[in-house]
């Protein structure tokens, strides 16, 4: 809000639209008020770090969630005490319940493999040669379920530029991201089919 | 340690005098003195620091690292060549961490004795890390990452058990270390580079740093010249316990390495990519050939040279060599990045998890090289991500307050972090940093230091935890 005060006439309508993207964005909805392709960059960061937070586990929204992030940070400062005191047993809590060690351990892997899933498709619709911008924020989009991105892909702007071959691996990542990946790449993996038979 | 750094300019000292650079060698002459005398000064107090465990050992390293980079950035106020204490600090820690990314608009502008500690402070900072993380850490290295993989990876010197042998293999690495760096050096020599050149474009390349002392850093080189780059880059990329296996004759355990198979696949994988995409801008198959490979060998190294401005290049091209930067080169070389073996330990471990969903109650280990890693290394390596990941998006936070578009910003942050040095958009290999704020330098700065460090030592420097316990 105050990296956009200078766009707006007055405080609270840089407020008002300021919360009404954060809210849009985190929560995945992707409704908007405004061009914020035309926001500072500070705000532009913020809202493409808002896409992969996501919404709380649980909810509509897409995203990463809210709740593994906080596994993420959690698990983060619970390695560097173990970097200190190497003997500790120190387990995680959320809301003063213990998160089991293989939940964590899931987190950590889920967030692995979504990298990893970003750069392959990143490299692929690359293809197309649109702009950097343009194509980490399709990808974060489409992987997030959040819809707009930047640069041609933003608010003003739509996928048509991307070829076929894009449109897939964009459809693909919308998919993957909903169903929180697993699904998918199971039904990909070759030692599933092997069993059903 | 400040005495050892104080020695280490002398040369350069040397040199700012039979150039008749006085206001150079004036600046060298004070930095060493000031060296000398405070690293006596530690010499004396050092008496009741005994006992080094883990903790120690990483803070240690992060403590010296800062240090080294404070006092280094001297010579460049004093002698008025970078006026800017700050963009001195940025210059430094981007030589030390052997990053090379710059905020010099006109590199030929600068002295030769500067041109040259820049060049042997990325001389220094590849060959530190091998000092400080294989000699000074303790055997029990907590879960440090990095160390641990080496550590699975090297059967032939085993390192750790106690202090003379630790030495002794620290001792290994550097001879490998000064002999590679001698022959590229003589080898470009003969290939008719100047003799200057030739000496500082090697620090660069062994270092994986990239400090070149020309404006359009290897451009200008002839094609045997940047072969020869090329190759020694890729070379200073891979594991340097290689290399000792094949001093030991157990030429097929580095035959078999996994890494360093999956790190030259990469690499011609890459090559062969680009060679395609960018060869409309080049005149034949074998400029582009060229141009391709050194550039895929100086990204994924971290080395950062350039012999063309790839900022040019097709979108494909930028993003796979973006993705190269985060790869990085194998563990245990002069390279930064994520490290081969990392990527290959967290498709391996993602391979085993999506196993574990079908067959729930299965026991199955990640291999690597044949060999077992260890529960706690695949969980090292994937905490290493998470963490990268948070430090990632901070950093990108925080340089953002400057207002340039995200591409420069993105890319800014993973040229440091991943010590490459040129990034794309305005941070590309024709552009430079001087564009961003001191807050933003400091940032990158730091970034460049925990990539270098892997991250953990610069986390517990400044983690409560430590220094609570240490009272």
């Amino acid at each position: 809000m105050f990296d956009l005060r200078h766009i707006y006439p007055h405080c609270d309508e840089a407020l008002q639209k300021a919360a009404f993207h954060v809210a849009s964005i985190i929560s995945c909805s992707s409704f908007t008020t405004t061009d914020y392709n035309l926001w500072p960059g500070l705000s532009k960061t913020v809202i493409i770090l808002l896409m992969f937070i996501g919404a709380c586990a649980g909810s509509t929204g897409g995203g990463l969630k809210v709740s593994r992030i906080i596994i993420m940070f959690k698990s983060a400062r619970l390695a560097i005490r173990k970097m200190i005191h190497p003997k500790s047993v120190k387990q995680m809590r959320i809301s003063g319940k213990i998160v089991s060690a293989d939940i964590v351990r899931g987190v950590r892997v889920y967030i692995g493999i979504y990298s990893l899933i970003f750069a392959l498709s990143l490299i692929l619709i690359s293809v197309d040669n649109l702009d950097f911008t343009t194509n980490f924020t399709a990808v974060s989009a489409a992987l997030n379920n959040v819809a707009p991105g930047l640069g041609d892909v933003g608010p003003a702007g739509n996928f048509g530029k991307y070829s076929m071959f894009s449109k897939l691996v964009l459809g693909a990542d919308m998919l993957i991201g909903r169903l929180e990946i697993f699904p998918v790449l199971l039904l990909i993996s070759p030692a599933t089919w092997r069993k059903a038979r | 340690m400040l005495a050892l750094e104080g020695a280490f300019m002398i040369p350069a000292l040397v040199i700012a005098l039979a150039l008749g650079e006085k206001a150079s060698a004036a600046a060298f002459a004070e930095v060493i003195g000031f060296c000398l005398v405070i690293g006596a000064g530690g010499i004396i107090l050092k008496a009741d620091f005994n006992k080094v465990y883990a903790k120690e050992g990483y803070v240690t390293v992060a403590l010296a690292w800062i240090l080294l980079s404070l006092v280094g950035a001297l010579p460049f106020t004093l002698s008025g060549s970078i006026p800017n204490y700050i963009d001195a600090i940025f210059e430094c820690v981007s030589g030390f961490t052997t990053t090379g990314a710059s905020i010099l608009k006109d590199v030929e502008a600068l002295p030769r004795s500067m041109l040259y500690w820049r060049s042997f402070t990325h001389w220094l900072g590849g060959m530190g890390v091998l000092v400080f993380i294989l000699a000074i850490m303790p055997r029990n290295a907590g879960s440090g990452t990095g160390f641990h993989i080496l550590r699975a990876e090297s059967p032939g010197p085993s390192v750790g058990k106690f202090v003379p042998k630790m030495r002794s293999n620290a001792r290994i690495l550097y001879g490998i270390y000064v002999a590679l760096t001698f022959i590229m050096a003589l080898l470009l020599i003969i290939f008719r580079m100047p003799v200057f050149d030739a000496v500082c474009i090697t620090f660069g390349t062994a270092g994986t740093g990239g400090f070149g002392i020309l404006a359009d850093s290897c451009a200008s080189y002839t094609s045997a010249q940047q072969i020869i780059i090329t190759v020694f880059m890729i070379l200073f990329g891979i594991n340097f316990s290689i290399y000792f296996l094949l001093l030991i004759g157990n030429i097929k355990a580095a035959v078999l390495d996994e890494e360093t198979i999956a790190y030259l696949a990469i690499i011609a994988v890459s090559t062969l990519i680009i060679m395609f995409n960018v060869r409309d801008f080049f005149p034949s198959w074998g400029e582009a050939l060229k141009n391709s490979a050194f550039q895929v060998g100086s990204i994924i190294t971290t080395s950062g040279f350039a012999t063309t401005d790839f900022n040019k290049w097709p979108e494909l091209s930028k993003t796979i060599l973006v993705t190269l930067m985060f790869i990085g080169a194998s563990a245990g070389s002069t390279g930064g990045g994520l490290k081969v073996s990392r990527i290959i330990i967290l498709l391996k471990s993602s391979r085993r998890t999506l196993k574990k969903m079908i067959h729930p109650q299965s026991v199955k280990h990640v291999r690597l090289s044949r060999k077992t890693v260890d529960i706690g290394v695949v969980h090292g390596v994937n905490i290493y991500i998470v963490v990268y990941c948070i430090i990632y998006a901070l950093s990108l936070l925080l340089i953002s307050i400057d207002d340039f578009d995200f591409t420069t910003n993105f890319t800014a942050v993973a040229a440091t972090i991943n010590n490459v040095g040129p990034g794309l958009g305005a941070v590309g290999p024709a552009g430079n940093f001087a564009s961003y704020s001191f807050l933003s330098k400091l940032v990158l700065s730091a970034d460049m230091l925990i990539g270098r460090l892997e991250i953990f030592p610069m986390l517990l420097l400044f983690s409560p935890g430590t220094w609570k316990r240490a009272v």
